[in-house]
């Protein structure tokens, strides 16, 4: 049966609430798992006309991840489809905040919290 | 001999033979093995589930040297936890090496999914959540609509017993003054 290491790497589970689209992801998010992430939330766009992506769950995502969702982003934008970041985990937002594109992704709390913690 | 050593020298020499022997070495090491076998090691890389259909995308390697298994069959079967008719499908071929994915419809409840070669098996087990109820505009919309009518109703009733609550003190002020003015005119 399984264990632990037998989970996958990634899981992405998108449900449609009429026009509006929610992506949850958990798991870990680099270059051997982005390209699955970067299909689902290119699915997820396509049809919708809002995205909302919950990354609670992801344990750690690298520049790759990043890209996809910034690829994420572009297609969204020109399609005319609302799309954010609405959660996130600690390591996530951290990445955001470093790479700068917090604003970029609708990330709520950059205003709130830096990198180090302290109040914005 | 003579001529190499004429062409190259004596360290040209020497230089060409080593140059030799590290691309023999070179060559041995990065040709892949012509033939694998043995155990497989199956990992499931992502999991997409959209409603009822899950999407997979599994690695198989080779685990006594972690190449990637290429041109394998591979199965899944899933099987509901409550005992009815299992789903089969074969996986196809998907970017990346050693890379296998598919598509599966699944019901509701727990499910037990089981990749398989010849060589290897993975089982796991999936979940699949009930669907979220779809939320209905026109029900919403009316929802909305008739607290805003009932509300207004309402505002409605509070202005009719304002102008009755208004020309009662006014009936009762002129009642007063009247009586007022009586009762002057009989002292």
């Amino acid at each position: 049966m399984d264990s632990p290491n037998d989970a996958p790497q990634v899981t992405v589970t998108t449900s449609r609430d009429g026009d509006g689209v929610s992506v949850v992801a958990a798991g870990e998010i680099d270059l051997v798992a982005s390209p699955e992430f970067r299909q689902a939330l290119s699915v997820a766009i396509s049809g919708a006309r809002d995205v909302d992506v919950d990354l609670t769950e992801v344990s750690f995502m690298d520049s790759s991840g990043l890209c996809a969702l910034l690829e994420a982003k572009e297609q969204a934008d020109a399609a005319g489809v609302g799309f954010s970041v609405s959660a996130a985990s600690r390591q996530v937002e951290g990445l955001f905040v470093h790479a700068g594109v917090a604003v970029d992704l609708g990330w709520p709390t950059y205003r709130h919290r830096g990198a180090d913690g302290t109040t914005r | 001999m003579n001529l190499i050593r004429n062409a190259f020298g004596p360290l040209g020499v020497r230089a060409a033979i080593v140059l030799m022997g590290l691309s023999v070495v070179l060559v041995s090491t990065t040709i892949p093995a012509s033939a694998h076998g043995g155990p497989v090691d199956i990992e499931v890389i992502s999991t997409v589930v959209e409603g009822a259909s899950v999407t997979y995308v599994v690695s198989l390697t080779y685990e006594a040297d972690g190449h990637p298994v290429e041109n394998e069959p591979v199965s899944l079967t899933a099987v509901p936890a409550t005992g009815g008719d299992p789903v089969t499908i074969d996986l196809m071929v998907a970017d990346g090496p050693g890379r296998f994915t598919g598509t599966v419809t699944l019901t509701p409840g727990d499910w037990t999914v089981t990749f398989a070669t010849e060589d290897g098996e993975l089982t796991i087990s999936q979940p699949i959540a009930e669907p979220a109820p779809p939320s209905a505009p026109g029900t919403s919309a009316a929802s909305t609509t008739v607290p805003a009518t009932s509300t207004s109703g309402g505002d409605s009733d509070s202005d009719t017993t304002l102008i009755v609550v208004i020309v009662a003190v006014l009936v009762a002020v002129a009642a007063g003054g009247a009586g007022l003015a009586a009762f002057r005119k009989r002292d």
